[in-house]
């Protein structure tokens, strides 16, 4: 026989060999064709090929381009031997995008913007909570974190808030289901803890693909919650192939970015001075009065709750001897250090192990990732472990199925309460006297010698929590982390089961079931002794909340040729949600017996309950049509049957239309220097429901009872049977363009979005005998620009690359129009700050309702002669302190790859928008921070102008530049005196910042550094996360992290947060 | 499948319909309590120099900051009254109805009449009055105005107080469902009305007092009448009477008395003392000492409280003595109301007085948690002695030991004080916003300056000094 032999050897791009790839000789001519597939060193082989002319050799395997040789001429007794490189689909993926109901689409048939994230992109600096990855990574989307630790929340807003209550956050639906996201039991401006969201416990590494959907043009088809954005996330499954093993492990270290400014100059007391004395015969007197009569002994502390005794506004500490409030006899020198070394370094680890492979016909992905976090406060640890199993398969000619499992099982202990809290370690850390250090309030009991020796506390006992200050919310952070307890389990079940049938070429039927349930137990309690429990006896709580989504969906999908040009394809579907929340559990308080953490070893306990669910119908239909691959038009319908409304107002309608057009390719525009361009516009309703139980006023009854009696109260809420859905309307428009054979791209749009009829709880006045109505009223709108400019700047023939990405996003929001008569809606108020929304301004207008500066026409402020402090408002007044939202949004990608390295580089950035900072105000009233130093002899000059009154007795400026001395002391006294006295604008900061989010740099491992037939690949990384600002404007706290929670109420209004953590980390990947 | 919906939508922890004495039952118990307790103790009961106050509540500095939560609560408690008569709709003439329907607009007349003490202009005739009808902004009336209508509303509702109708049962914490008693409860505070506007409208004061006075409804007649609501100390906080509450989940620096009101029991040598403050060590011995009040910064940061008095460890801020019942309205309220009006000759004889007064006292100490139940001789014949005395001098006795009584009582001792002015008392050091005087009247709520603004600045306009702490209310007009 003189028949030739072809073989060859397939690799991918990394060259790795590739098992599996299928491999197809054939040649029309003479009717040759034979299959075969590369084994495991990637090799094939073909033998008895004949002679002729033609051949092409096709090869193909899934996550692969497929690849065709043609042209090849076979002589007698040929030896072919081919060196074939395939390329990941991946690269493709960057036209493909997944949008709605999962559906992959060339993203030029889009007339709507969908960003899309690749799951490295995510991956490379380990966020724990994925949603903070996007941060500066998508136009449009604003991205902040509550400071709440290890398992905290993200919020994500995307193209501003929609929404004047609840939360403005977007849907996430991962493989085409529907995921929880609540935040339950969120912290409040007064304590409570942040227990983790929803979207954070799913595992990054199990993320192929992120799409972000912004608003409701590319989010129709979801419905209701789909109005403020989704986002798709696609999970990896298996390919095809040989068995892949992949392993990476992941180790950071995190510390604060930002710590406030402490002085160490004064110590605790008054004017300069300290505020008792010890006479040597024992007795305690006043400062005032041992200066009066020359009494022999050592100054005193005193303990105390506010500014008058606990203040650092005291002697300067020069190492003289003094007795400390507690009695210890002690050198009065600084403690700079107490807050920083009361916390650790933040460390986590994450081990991520996956297995995959298969077939053609069935392929499967194994997955388990721990990640363990050991907190920046000490004790606070989170461990959470993710397994996730998913397999494809052809079932019949036709028939697929697509089924996954992830099992999360997450625990978490000592979280720390946040906000204006006693158990908040931030809280009393900022405050703390400056002189107190830590090696006295780390012993945190009381000892008999102290409470013998202590000074104006009162009712102390040795055992009993050691505080600094005397108010019935204050404690200690050492006793905090080492003898209060809370911990919280988290096991959650999200699956999902999806049959696709392919009736016919051009119809395709889908059915799927999806479920997303967890059980979330907390528990904590404050032993004996803990100085803010119920009779110093203790306390604790313990709860069960069951969660549960379901979703149902159906979905028809045809596509049809009309003719050589023309293509349209219509989908319709149904879809069942329903959401159903339990909670149960008890409280209790008085410890009968120490040490015994159980209900029944309480003497007092209550119970606690909560119930809801609510149920959704949908109908819809969309559409695309295509014209000669340059003209599409998408269109949908969707009707929604919500439980939460009345018989007559439970079904409501919306629709959607969007077009694009590719005018390079109808115009036949083929230059080199313009390579593409796409135009597209989009109009699109999204309607919603509200919460369930919103219809009626009910009576609930008290939880206790008063000597057995049982009592009830009315609803402070007034309903509205007849209430109706909200609805947000928005259209979109823009371009993609891309130069120089596509080395150069933009993307811009316009948008604009109103949500009308917001389902709103309208505070009035009291006098109404109601606190809100509930009503359909409300309209805001968010109208702005986004553009992504994309460049390879450097693309050079040894193999350096420099790929740019800048995005930019400014978003102008505005409350439109609230209630009938009503200008301004309360969203939140805290300590004398109110955050509004009014009526023709952007959402989160900042009102302090304290006191004010008395300036002149220009501004300055104005001197009063007789005192040389500033003139503040003899009364309280409302001021306008600016708004919480940014001006704008941007981010700034760059990566550069040469050969094994690449390095990425991530500058976010926010400029605009204002926040309160509690912290700030608690820094001035305590005179614990450097700006309160300067001229605390006497010699401060406040800035301002010196007034004078006018001949109507009003103060005006004299013109002369204010040169009156004063005490420090004094002056910040004007600024702040107390939580509910102070000039509210002395605490605003700007929230502007550009921050070096992330620089991670990859390499890798040369192969032949690895054992050989063991280890396919390594890569090796180190990144550093929030390393530092360019920019930042905020006095002592970083602005991302300031919520106490992620609600729309919590913005602009920072709480003695727990500061940002700058990540240094190292991984290690390797594929088997 | 839409047809679960409403039942998926119906509320699962609470219900549409419910006993109005479910409702009554939580107004009376918070509605007494919302007089006492660390907030008013430390506002109004600083400013009447029963307790000292102190820097974490700036107002008992006379720092000018408005009452939010007081507001609120009162028209909570409103809320609250109207669903009862909302679900006593039909039964108004019904004895299933309507003395309960009586009883629940007597404690609506209380809880108006306290708040327009406070305040002055409140809005009242406005107000809703039901469900069909919400008024999201109603207008303030002026107090004139309120006072007759008030006066009025006590005598309609006490021609429908039948005895043998259906009454509230164990919800009703004050009179366990006596009718009768409620009619002596309307006529007492009808008593109370009438004199509140001596001053202001001294026509119908006498008027409304002498029918009180001499109505055969009588008045609250022995302590076995007082209006009060019981409290528990084995409980969750906010059953605790709401000193101790305050003494258990309060703030420790607020929890000493006054020097005011130590020093005048001391001057007294009143055995009541004892029962109510603490003592503390100086030099060995044990003694009574109170703070000032609205002391200056400087005062402050050198003070040593270990050297004052708390309210007493073995009374009132003690976990194991016999609660405490909460008082809303005594006996001996209305004895030293009745000397009142004696001494005026409305409804009885100016000799009348002393006994009126002497009885009063008595029965101030024999309540809890004095408990005393005689008055020392040497304290009748020196400090309660009317030989010799005025009728001036006579109403300064009466009224500082009406001061006494009221301990605890914040809203109703800082009306007194500012309607006899008596006992004469000094301003704290400290000017605040008031340069150095003792506030006349609360500041209006916040919330309803800014919701209700219109109606809120057509009151303030009607006032001298605006919405401030110096403005007077109607009837503080004594000469």
């Amino acid at each position: 026989q003189n028949t030739a032999i072809i073989n060859g050897v397939v690799r991918d791009e990394a060259n790795q060999p590739l098992q599996g790839v299928t491999v197809v000789l054939s040649n029309g001519a003479n009717g040759f064709n034979k299959t075969t597939a590369t084994d495991a060193g990637g090799n094939f082989l073909i033998t008895a090929v004949p002679q002729g002319t033609g051949y092409s050799i096709n090869f193909s395997s899934v996550g692969f381009k497929p690849k065709q040789l043609t042209g090849y001429n076979v002589a007698a007794n040929d030896r072919l031997a081919l060196t074939v490189s395939l390329e990941t689909e991946r690269a493709q993926l960057s036209e493909v995008v997944v949008t709605a109901l999962g559906i992959k689409r060339e993203k030029r048939a889009l007339g709507y913007t969908v960003a899309e994230l690749k799951g490295d992109e995510l991956t490379q600096g380990k966020e724990a909570n994925v949603s903070n990855a996007l941060s500066g990574k998508v136009s449009g989307v604003q991205v902040s974190r509550a400071a709440s630790g290890a398992g905290g929340s993200a919020k994500v807003v995307i193209r501003g808030n929609n929404s004047l209550i609840g939360n403005s956050q977007p849907l996430y639906v991962v493989d085409g289901v529907p995921i929880d996201n609540q935040n339950i039991g969120a912290a409040s401006q007064t304590g409570g803890t942040d227990y983790g969201d929803g979207i954070g416990n799913i595992n990054p590494d199990d993320i192929e693909t992120m799409s972000v959907l912004k608003g409701p043009n590319a989010a129709a088809l979801y419905g209701q919650r789909g109005s403020n954005g989704v986002i798709l996330i696609t999970t990896k499954s298996g390919k095809a192939g040989k068995i892949n093993v992949n392993y990476n492990v992941d180790y950071s270290v995190g510390n604060a970015l930002v710590l406030p400014d402490f002085q160490n100059e004064y110590a605790q007391g008054l004017n300069g001075d300290f505020t008792h004395f010890r006479k040597s015969d024992g007795t305690i007197v006043s400062m005032a009065d041992a200066r009066a009569n020359n009494y022999q002994g050592i100054p005193k502390m005193s303990a105390g709750r506010d500014r008058t005794t606990r203040a650092s506004w005291g002697a300067r500490m020069d190492g003289q001897t003094y007795e400390d409030q507690y009695g210890h006899v002690l050198q009065l020198t600084p403690e700079p250090d107490t807050y920083g070394s009361f916390f650790q370094p933040e460390k986590q680890l994450v081990n991520n192990l996956s297995v995959d492979g298969g077939s053609e016909k069935i392929n499967y992905r194994f997955s388990y990732a721990n990640t363990n976090v050991n907190g920046y406060i000490p004790t606070n640890d989170l461990n959470r472990n993710n397994f996730g199993l998913r397999t494809q398969a052809k079932l019949w000619p036709g028939v697929t199925l697509d089924g996954k499992v992830n099992y999360i099982m997450q625990k978490a202990q000592n979280r720390p309460t946040l906000s204006d809290a006693a158990d908040n370690p931030a809280y009393l850390l900022i405050s703390q006297p400056r002189s107190l250090g830590n090696s006295i309030m780390s012993n945190y009991k009381w000892t008999d010698e102290e409470v013998a020796k202590q000074l104006g506390f009162s009712g102390v006992y040795a055992g009993l929590e050691k505080t600094y200050a005397t108010n019935s919310s204050t404690g200690n952070p050492f006793w905090t982390i080492n003898e209060n307890h809370n911990e919280d389990r988290r096991d959650r079940i999200i699956g999902m089961l999806r049959l696709t049938y392919e009736v016919l070429p051009w119809l395709k039927l889908m059915a799927t079931g999806g479920t997303d349930f967890y059980t979330d137990q907390r528990f904590r309690y404050r032993p004996i002794n803990t100085y803010q429990s119920l009779n110093k006896k203790g306390d604790m709580r313990e709860e069960v909340i069951r969660v549960r989504e379901n979703n149902f969906d159906f979905l028809a999908s045809s596509s049809f040729s009309l003719g050589k040009d023309m293509n349209l394809g219509v989908n319709l579907g149904g879809s069942h949600q329903s959401r159903y929340l339990r909670l149960t559990g008890n409280t209790g308080s008085t410890f009968i017996v120490p040490n015994l953490y159980v209900i029944n070893n309480t003497s007092v306990n209550s119970y606690l309950f909560d119930l809801s669910q609510s149920q959704i119908n949908s109908a819809y239909m969309s559409g695309q049509f295509g014209f000669r691959n340059y003209w599409f038009i998408d269109f949908s319908a969707r009707n929604d049957w919500s439980s939460t409304l009345s018989k007559d107002n439970n079904s409501f309608f919306y629709p959607s239309i969007s077009s694009s057009l590719i005018l390079s390719d109808l115009a036949n525009i083929k230059s080199d220097a313009l390579s593409y361009i796409k135009l597209r516009a989009s109009w699109a309703q999204a309607g919603s429901s509200g919460n369930p139980y919103q219809l009626t006023g009910t009576y609930s009854l008290n939880q206790y009872t008063h000597g057995g009696v049982p009592m009830a109260s009315y609803t402070d809420v007034i309903p509205d049977p007849n209430l109706k859905n909200e609805l947000t309307t928005s259209i979109e428009a823009g371009a993609d363009l891309r130069f120089l054979k596509n080395r150069l791209g933009l993307s811009f749009t316009y948008y604009q979005a109103s949500t009308k009829n917001q389902i709103l709880d309208v505070p009035i006045a009291p006098s109404s005998l109601y606190t809100k109505n509930r009503i359909n009223a409300g309209e805001i709108s968010n109208r702005g620009i986004e553009f992504v400019l994309t460049a390879t700047p450097v693309r050079s023939a040894s193999g350096f690359e420099w790929n740019t990405v800048f995005n930019f996003n400014r978003n102008q929001n505005k409350v439109e129009s609230l209630y009938p008569g009503v200008e301004t809606f309360l969203l939140a108020t805290d300590r004398g700050i109110n955050v509004v929304a009014e009526v023709g301004k952007p959402f989160g207008q900042l009102i302090g309702t304290q006191f004010a500066w008395i300036r002149d026409a220009d501004g300055n402020r104005l001197i009063d002669p007789a005192t040389g402090l500033p003139l503040r408002t003899s009364g309280r007044v409302e001021t306008e302190l600016g708004n919480a939202q940014p001006d704008w949004l941007g981010g700034f990608g760059n990566t550069w790859k040469y050969r094994s390295f690449s390095l990425y580089a991530l500058v976010d950035i926010r400029q605009g928008g204002v926040i309160f900072s509690q912290s700030n105000r608690e820094e001035i009233i305590y005179g614990v921070t450097n700006k309160t130093v300067p001229g605390r002899d006497g010699s401060y000059i406040a800035d301002g102008y010196i007034a004078t009154k006018d001949g109507n007795g009003a103060w005006v400026s004299s013109g002369q530049k204010n040169n009156i001395p004063v005490k420090a002391q004094d002056y910040w006294n004007m600024v702040a005196s107390d939580k509910e006295v102070m000039v509210s604008e002395e605490m605003i900061n700007d929230m502007s910042y550009v921050a070096m989010r992330e620089i991670s740099l990859a390499y890798q491992l040369p192969k032949n550094w690895l054992p050989t037939g063991v280890i396919k690949s390594a890569k090796l990384g180190v990144y550093g996360r929030n390393l530092f600002y360019f920019q930042r404007k905020t006095d002592g706290f970083s602005p991302e992290t300031a919520a106490f929670n992620v609600n729309n109420s919590s913005i602009g209004i920072e709480s003695t947060s727990l500061p940002m953590m700058r990540n240094l980390g190292i991984n290690l990947s390797l594929a088997f | 499948c839409t047809k679960d919906f409403e039942k998926i939508n119906t509320p699962p922890t609470s219900v549409v319909s419910v006993d109005p004495g479910l409702l009554f039952a939580r107004i009376l118990r918070d509605g007494t309590f919302q007089e006492s307790g660390e907030l008013p103790d430390t506002k109004m009961g600083s400013w009447v120099q029963h307790w000292a106050g102190g820097p974490v509540v700036p107002v008992s500095r006379y720092f000018e900051g408005p009452e939010d939560l007081i507001w609120s609560q009162h028209y909570t408690l409103l809320r609250n009254i109207i669903r009862i008569k909302e679900e006593l709709t039909g039964l108004e003439n019904d004895p299933a109805g309507r003395s309960k329907w009586a009883i629940a607009e007597l404690y609506e007349v209380y809880l108006y009449q306290r708040l327009t003490d406070l305040f002055g202009d409140i809005p009242f005739s406005e107000v809703t009055t039901s469900d069909a009808v919400i008024n999201r902004t109603p207008k303030f009336d002026k107090q004139e105005d309120i006072y007759p209508l008030l006066i009025q509303r006590v005598d309609a509702a006490l021609a429908k107080l039948t005895t043998g109708d259906q009454s509230y049962g164990t919800a009703d914490f004050f009179y366990n469902g006596n009718i009768d008693k409620w009619k002596k409860f309307g006529n007492s505070l009808k008593l109370r009305l009438g004199l509140r506007i001596r001053y202001a409208n001294a026509t119908l004061a006498q008027q409304t007092v002498q029918a009180a006075m001499t109505s055969s409804l009588g008045l609250l007649g022995s302590n076995a009448d007082n209006a009060a609501v019981p409290t528990y100390n084995n409980a969750q906080a906010e059953n605790y009477n709401p000193i101790l509450r305050q003494f258990v989940t309060g703030s420790a620096d607020l929890r000493y008395l006054a020097n005011t009101l130590v020093d005048k029991l001391k001057g007294y040598n009143d055995p009541r003392l004892p029962l109510l403050a603490q003592p503390v060590t100086i030099n060995g011995n044990p003694v009574y000492q109170g703070i000032g009040v609205a002391l200056t910064d400087n005062q402050l940061s050198q003070l040593i409280r270990a050297n004052y008095s708390t309210a007493s460890r073995n009374t009132y801020f003690s976990q194991t003595f016999t609660p405490i019942p909460s008082y809303a309205l005594t006996y001996s309220d209305i004895c030293f109301y009745k000397a009142e009006a004696a001494l005026l000759g409305w409804g009885a004889n100016n000799g009348d007085a002393y006994n009126f007064f002497l009885e009063g006292v008595k029965a101030a100490f024999a309540l809890a948690p004095y408990n005393l139940n005689t008055v020392p001789n040497d304290y009748v014949s020196t400090v309660l002695s009317f030989d010799g005395l005025t009728d001036a001098q006579k109403m300064e006795k009466i009224a500082t030991q009406k001061w006494i009584h009221l301990f605890g009582r914040n809203m109703e001792a800082f009306a007194e004080w500012r309607r006899t002015g008596y006992p004469v008392l000094t301003p704290g050091p400290n000017p605040g916003s008031t340069n150095g005087q003792i506030p006349r009247r609360g500041i209006y709520s916040s919330d309803e300056a800014q919701l209700n603004n219109a109606h809120y600045k057509e009151a303030v306009a009607r006032m001298q000094q605006g919405d401030s702490f110096l403005s007077k209310v109607w009837w503080d007009k004594k000469p």
